[in-house]
């Protein structure tokens, strides 16, 4: 509720005990300032706010039957669907994290993949922009166990990677095939990038 | 206890310099709110927030193989789990990518809706102009990427009922030599945003 003052006629002559009055009425105002108080017009900037970033999670997939293929090998490509190019909207997101999940790791040479961003030029090849995973092994749990694993990829400058999303893609890439891993067609390899950015004002 | 006025007991007789520093503190403090200042229970409308809309992205992949199928099939679709009271999504931007363009001539475009009784779209919104060319100019039939704004579909709401709402994306323009290539294939993402919800 807005401060109400006890005494907002004063008598004449005034004592000092309405003024006081008057005074601790503000000072119970504070803590108690609630929506009614706040005005439309002048929203409140998310640099005040402390809770300040959402996210979105992208997903890379490769299925299996034929094991990782060859290295430098483009496995899987996700657009990001950013919408706007100004340097304070959608296209800043920031890579925040990422993970990755495969159903058969294999149990021999560990095959190794990585995470990049970039765009395809009018030649039809993929440039890359930004390196967001680096070289990155898809470990088996322990030996003698070919089995599921999972683990958290490190973002290369743990930051601001890619500085830019719109028109961006990421794509997965092998690094290195390994051995035995992804033997069935049901088995795949999963990998998960979570962007994070400023609330939107639009 | 309050921190806001100096003087909460004044003289007597009464010293004006005593109310006149309560007079600034007031003014400094009504400058410098702070968390501790807000009621715990004041559920600040979110509309008098700056930064107030959240956002979602989807994604699918048209695997290819066979040329792009004829007009109006569908490629895709991002479904959009919630209620009738929930906040309204918008269809923000798109991207896409795609390893086989084709002549360059293929079409994709995306309509906002529900499957009724009898198997029919039934359409709620259906953006004008909102399509994405697979093309990589000047080179055809390579691999390219594009990405779509909101000014395509500026302020298109999609308002959920009783059933949950669909957008779907569907062949506009057959080019039958596009994601032709075995393994070729069209990945397209979209963004959604609304209101932060209250609940």
């Amino acid at each position: 509720m807005p401060i109400i003052l006890t005494n907002r006629v004063l008598p004449d002559p005034f004592s000092k005990e309405p003024i006081e009055r008057n005074f601790l009425d503000v000072t119970s105002f504070q803590g108690n300032i609630a929506d009614k108080d706040i005005t439309f017009s002048d929203p409140i900037p998310t640099s005040k706010m402390r809770a300040t970033k959402i996210s979105v999670i992208y997903q890379l997939k490769y299925a299996g039957g034929a094991g990782l293929p060859a290295p430098a090998t483009y496995m899987d490509y996700a657009p990001v669907a950013a919408y706007d190019q100004t340097a304070t909207g959608s296209n800043t997101w920031t890579v925040d994290s990422a993970s990755w999940m495969c159903t058969d790791c294999g149990d021999g040479t560990v095959g190794q993949v990585k995470v990049v961003a970039g765009y395809f030029n009018n030649a039809g090849t993929f440039q890359v922009t930004d390196t967001v995973v680096s070289d990155h092994e898809i470990e088996y749990p322990s030996a003698g166990y070919s089995t599921a694993n999972q683990g958290v990829m490190p973002i290369n400058d743990g930051t601001t990677t890619p500085t830019s999303t719109f028109g961006k893609v990421f794509a997965l890439v092998c690094v290195a095939t390994g051995t035995n891993l992804l033997t069935t067609a049901a088995d795949e390899l999963v990998v998960s990038v979570k962007l994070t950015r400023l609330i939107s004002t639009t | 206890m309050s921190d806001i006025v100096t003087n909460t007991t004044l003289s007597n007789p009464i010293d004006k310099s005593e109310i006149e520093t309560n007079f600034d503190d007031i003014k400094t403090w009504t400058n410098d709110l702070k968390d501790k200042d807000i009621a715990t229970d004041a559920a600040i409308d979110v509309y008098k927030m700056e930064s107030k809309f959240m956002e979602v992205h989807q994604t699918f992949t048209y695997l290819g193989g066979a040329g792009m199928p004829a007009v109006q099939t569908v490629l895709g679709t991002f479904l959009l789990p919630g209620s009738s009271t929930d906040e309204l999504w918008v269809a923000k931007g798109t991207a896409w990518v795609c390893d086989d363009t084709g002549a360059g001539t293929g079409r994709v475009a995306f309509r906002y809706g529900h499957y009724d009784t009898k198997n029919t779209f039934q359409i709620t919104n259906l953006p004008a102009s909102y399509y994405i060319t697979l093309a990589n100019p000047p080179t055809s039939g390579t691999a390219f990427n594009g990405t779509y704004q909101t000014t395509h579909d500026a302020g298109t709401e999609i308002p959920f009922s009783e059933w949950p709402r669909l957008v779907e994306c569907y062949v506009l323009t057959q080019d039958a030599t596009a994601i032709n290539a075995g393994g070729s294939f069209l990945t397209i993402s979209m963004s959604f945003t609304r209101k932060v919800q209250e609940s």
